[in-house]
């Protein structure tokens, strides 16, 4: 799918987080976007997911007004910088969680939902921690679980807020394989 | 020598500066026991006794006097219309403090500060002008009045009345202890749940309920317990209708100014037995929710100290 930021602004009461940002990216492209904190990453990422809502410009996906369309039509994939893990639920239960909230015509069984959890979690190379809870992950595992939750639903664009953010150096190289891989 | 006394002269060291702080030495000693003795002394006067005494009071006539108390029409009736009430208020509030704390928590909106204050009015103002409220909004002699009695409809002076003050009265319990616990989450996970293409019901019932389920258990206790026990407010609007419009504790008031005070202690006791289990269930409440993210500890990895 390609995005399409057009001149997009957000202010937060007085203050100006993004002024005219433009950007245009076509369909298998991986795109980082790169700035120093609080330069408004995390904000644009939220404007394109359809978390937020922008105070001027427009955000097309696939050429078409995505402001037309719901976040869940928007079929975009987004993994938090904070990972926003379901802190009740095992591993398992957080990567089944896209799966289960399915209407009930689109919803897998309970084995295809097992098949399809434990295929996200050997391609996170983590399928031996599906029984744990977040709180006793480590921070790279929380990302890396994070990641194979929001793949789960089969996003057509996947949103990485701060992908490296707890990866050492050799994890981050397998990580970014990881994520051009899976999309 | 010097490498190994170090360690020593630093717990030393440590040890005078705790000291210190709290006045040092043998004075503290005394001052920790004269405060052990003040606490225990006020509780022994101020709770102990009066439970102790509520009892003494309630079997001093033996078992059957007691039993005949709490099984006769009047007070059967009492108990009855106890329950019911809670049964309604208690319902009642937790959609109306979930509904609150949820629209405070996880929403902007216009006059959000104004709700905050105004969830907290039944607690700020006395029991009796929360009674009076109703009785000038529904009594005879109130705008509503005359529209009510031509239709027959008994508000003050009857159960509706006493629902209606005691739902007022308990309001604030579960929103004021689930608004908290919503603030600490933070709607991060909610917005997780959205992306994953979640419906809002889904995301309630989902994530948002069991993440606060033992605070809002502990909320419905809280106004479980009022609910039972309320006074003030029901006295203003029951009318004391023995048999109809009384509650326990107005049974209870009723009794004890007949002199009947076996029979009211009685009634009382069931109140202190009701606020033991509810300090009892609150207890074990506040530990459950202490340890909920420590659900499944891994072999030789001490998680008690993990939180996210
Ligand atoms: N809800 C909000 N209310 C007010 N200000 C906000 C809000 N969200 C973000 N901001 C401000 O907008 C600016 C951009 O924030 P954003 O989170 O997009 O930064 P970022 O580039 O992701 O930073 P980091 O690399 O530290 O994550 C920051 O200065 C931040 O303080
Ligand atoms: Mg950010």
């Amino acid at each position: 799918m390609s995005i399409e930021v057009a001149n997009i602004s957000k202010t937060f009461g007085t203050f100006t987080a993004l002024k005219g940002v433009s950007i245009t990216i076509t369909s298998g492209e991986l795109v980082a976007l790169l700035g120093p904190s609080g330069s408004g990453k995390t904000t644009l990422l939220r404007i394109i997911a359809g978390l937020d809502v922008s105070d001027s410009g427009i955000i097309r996906l696939d050429t078409e007004d995505a402001t037309l369309r719901s976040i869940r039509e928007r079929r975009v994939g987004f993994v938090f910088q904070h990972y926003a893990l379901f802190r009740h639920m095992t591993v398992f239960q957080n990567i089944a969680f896209g799966l289960q909230v399915k209407s009930r015509k689109l919803r897998p069984s309970k084995d295809e939902t097992r098949e399809k959890v434990f295929k996200l979690l050997m391609l996170v190379q983590l399928d031996w921690l599906a029984d744990r809870y977040p709180s006793q992950l480590s921070g790279g595992q929380r990302q890396r679980i994070a990641l194979a939750r929001a793949l789960a639903v089969e996003p057509k664009v996947l949103l990485l807020d701060e992908p490296f953010g707890s990866l050492d150096a050799k994890v981050r190289l397998e990580f970014a394989t990881l994520a051009t891989q899976a999309t | 020598m010097g490498k190994l006394s170090m360690p020593m002269n630093t717990t030393i060291a440590a040890r005078a500066t705790l000291n210190a702080g709290i006045g040092g030495g043998q004075e503290s000693k005394l001052f920790r026991w004269a405060l052990i003795a003040i606490a225990t002394a006020f509780l022994g006067l101020f709770l102990f006794a009066p439970i102790i005494a509520v009892f003494a009071k309630a079997l001093e006539k033996g078992l059957s006097v007691y039993f005949s108390a709490i099984t006769e029409p009047d007070a059967q009736a009492a108990i009855r219309l106890t329950i019911l009430t809670a049964a309604i208020t208690v319902p009642l509030n937790l959609c109306f403090g979930v509904a609150a704390a949820w629209a405070i928590t996880k929403f902007d909106f216009f006059g959000k500060n104004l709700l905050i204050t105004l969830i907290d009015i039944p607690f700020s103002v006395s029991p009796v002008i929360s009674g009076m409220i109703f009785v000038l909004l529904f009594g005879a002699q109130s705008l509503l009045g005359p529209f009510l009695t031509a239709h027959n409809i008994k508000i003050i002076f009857a159960v509706p009345g006493i629902v209606l003050a005691t739902i007022f009265v308990t309001s604030p319990f579960i929103a004021r202890e689930l608004i908290p616990v919503m603030q600490a989450q933070g709607s991060e996970e909610e917005q997780a749940a959205i992306s994953l293409g979640a419906s809002g019901w889904q995301i309630f019932w989902r994530v948002t309920l069991p993440n606060i389920k033992w605070g809002l258990l502990y909320g419905v206790i809280l106004c479980n317990a009022r609910a039972m026990g309320e006074f003030g407010a029901v006295s203003v609007v029951s009318g004391h209708i023995r048999g109809l419009t009384n509650t326990m504790p107005l049974h209870v008031e009723i009794l004890y100014n007949e002199f009947q005070f076996v029979a009211a202690f009685s009634v009382a006791s069931l109140l202190t037995i009701l606020a033991l289990v509810t300090l009892a269930a609150k207890n074990f409440v506040q530990k459950k929710s202490r340890q909920r993210f420590i659900t499944s500890p891994v072999e030789g990895i001490d998680y008690s100290g993990v939180q996210l």
